[in-house]
């Protein structure tokens, strides 16, 4: 049952999403809605701009990045692979499922304080029923009986409460962060009983948290072209998304690009030369866009049935 | 939202546009289910096929239901894209077209359990869809993950824009990359090289 590495990191798409990874613990960070409003023109000096704005200590943040990153490769990760190697997968997930459970507690306390009363009492159900029937917190009975984790912390609450995000920063040995992640890392870490038991405890804590990140930070390496901005950037759109509760009406920002508008790249020829061997679009997928008129409906109110897209017509092999 | 201040004016015409939505929502649904089905086949059919056969594989499908040339165009944004020779955004497109198709050639190569199942849909203001969908990973560390697909309508039928997976805008990130590969000297090559090289650690 067991997998050796290699068959780990081959299927590390799926031990992922493409969520960033602090080197040793599970973030401590956060961010808000970027309150800067964004003014995206096009030109890449805009961009640098906004970067600076976001990553004002990019010089420092890539230091301790690197810094983060060697000892990661000659400390962390072979300690973390010693571990993987010894250590059973069910201890591995009681593990996993202990430390889960004592950060529990941050979790009720942070629903609280953010006003998510009844998520506050389902997760105080969880800790209640995973610290007895769960043995201590060992086996994760809650989410069999439908009560499933919630990801909670400090800097959230500081979020939900309107701090600032503040800018990006790469903590040495912590990892990403940001100004507001800071006070509620110190936070979390007061209110987890785990900072308390003891060193040896912290240690099989960060080595289990590493380990359960390898699949992750392999991932980072092998599909970023930039490491640091790829991480930056998907580590700020995670607690962004943790921040709101990823709720599917908050989407529309997926399209959220100044091209949205603009259809003048001055090259559409170009399209069906360069993806010549693209296939035909099924049969019945045609036939069933084929009887409706094609309804704009916009924030304009304008509702106006647009010339009609009569899909028959339309060649698919080129759009000449 | 719109079909509502309609609803005052005209209720057949609104019943007809909200049909319309439904319809066209399934539509999209469709096309991210189905783009998910191949995943999961492919991964079914696990080491039986080779990296470059699942390549082609991947390559029919992403073609089929992503709009890989106006991802791309959002990334490397308009301005500089305008910037380039035909000749390089051939190159480019074709790069970037295997590079994506690699990764899901590299990634999704065997198979445990793994499911999708669909969750919701939203449509934007802007008339855009948001399909919502869950991977469930029974044997990973983390146990699931959101993937939200958004789709933008083109001549051809509905075709998949951007991906985030718990809330991670792939296309976000992406030109974050891009860009700044692309803002330094002689960039463009730069660009080139560095996704060749990614390339080939995947079929390695």
């Amino acid at each position: 049952m067991y997998m050796t590495s290699q068959e780990k990191s081959d299927s590390s798409l799926f031990t992922v999403s493409f969520v960033v990874v602090t080197l040793f613990l599970s973030g401590c960070a956060s961010t808000p809605p970027t309150e800067d409003g964004v003014e995206v023109v096009e030109a890449v000096e805009v961009i640098e701009e906004e970067v600076v704005e976001v990553d004002p200590y990019e010089g420092f943040n890539r230091t301790m990045f690197d810094f983060n990153d060697g000892v990661d490769t000659y400390f962390a990760e072979p300690i973390s692979d010693a571990y993987t190697w010894v250590t059973p997968q069910f201890v591995q997930t009681g593990v996993t499922n202990f430390f889960d459970n004592l950060k529990g507690i941050n979790v009720v306390l942070n629903d609280f304080m953010q006003g998510k009363g009844q998520q506050g009492a389902e997760d105080t159900g969880r800790f209640l029923v995973n610290s007895t029937v769960g043995l201590l917190g060992l086996f994760d009975v809650a989410t069999e009986i439908g009560l499933e984790q919630n990801n909670e912390d400090f800097a959230q609450t500081l979020a939900v409460w309107g701090v600032p995000q503040g800018p990006y920063l790469v903590l040495p040995l912590l990892g990403p962060s940001t100004t507001r992640g800071i006070p509620g890392g110190i936070f979390d870490a007061a209110a987890n009983p785990a900072t308390y038991i003891g060193v040896p405890v912290q240690v099989v804590q960060m080595l289990n948290a590493r380990a359960n990140a390898d699949g992750e930070i392999n991932f980072v390496e092998e599909a970023a072209l930039d490491r640091y901005v790829f991480t930056r950037e998907s580590f700020l759109q995670y607690r962004d998304n943790l921040i709101s509760d990823g709720q599917i009406e908050d989407s529309d920002a997926l399209f959220d690009f100044e091209e949205e508008d603009d259809e003048d790249f001055g090259d559409e020829e170009l399209t069906k030369d360069v993806l010549d061997s693209k296939p035909e679009v099924s049969e019945n997928e045609i036939a069933s866009v084929d009887e409706n008129k094609e309804i704009v409906i916009n924030e304009d109110k304008v509702l106006e049935p647009e010339p009609v897209a009569n899909y028959s017509d339309v060649s698919l092999d080129s759009e000449e | 939202m719109a079909a509502t201040v309609v609803a005052a004016e005209n209720d057949d015409l609104t019943v007809a546009v909200e049909e319309v939505v439904v319809k066209e929502n399934s539509l999209a649904k469709e096309v991210v289910t189905e783009f998910q089905s191949v995943l999961i086949d492919a991964m079914k059919q696990g080491k039986a096929l080779s990296f470059e056969g699942r390549c082609e594989y991947f390559k029919d499908a992403i073609l089929k239901s992503h709009d890989v040339l106006k991802s791309l165009r959002t990334i490397v944004g308009s301005k500089e894209w305008r910037s380039f020779t035909d000749e390089q955004k051939t190159q480019l497109t074709d790069v970037f077209t295997q590079f994506i198709v690699s990764t899901y050639a590299f990634n999704f190569n065997s198979f445990s359990g793994e499911s999708f199942k669909y969750v919701s849909e939203h449509t934007t203001k802007k008339g855009n869809v948001v399909v919502r969908s869950v991977l469930y990973i029974p044997e990973g560390k983390r146990k699931k993950v959101t993937f939200d697909y958004a789709l933008k309508k083109s001549s051809e039928g509905w075709r998949i824009y951007n991906i985030a997976a718990d809330g991670v805008s792939d296309l976000a990130t992406r030109r974050s990359e891009y860009r700044r590969i692309l803002s330094a000297e002689d960039g463009f090559n730069a660009l080139i090289a560095i996704i060749n090289k990614k390339i080939d650690n995947y079929a390695k």
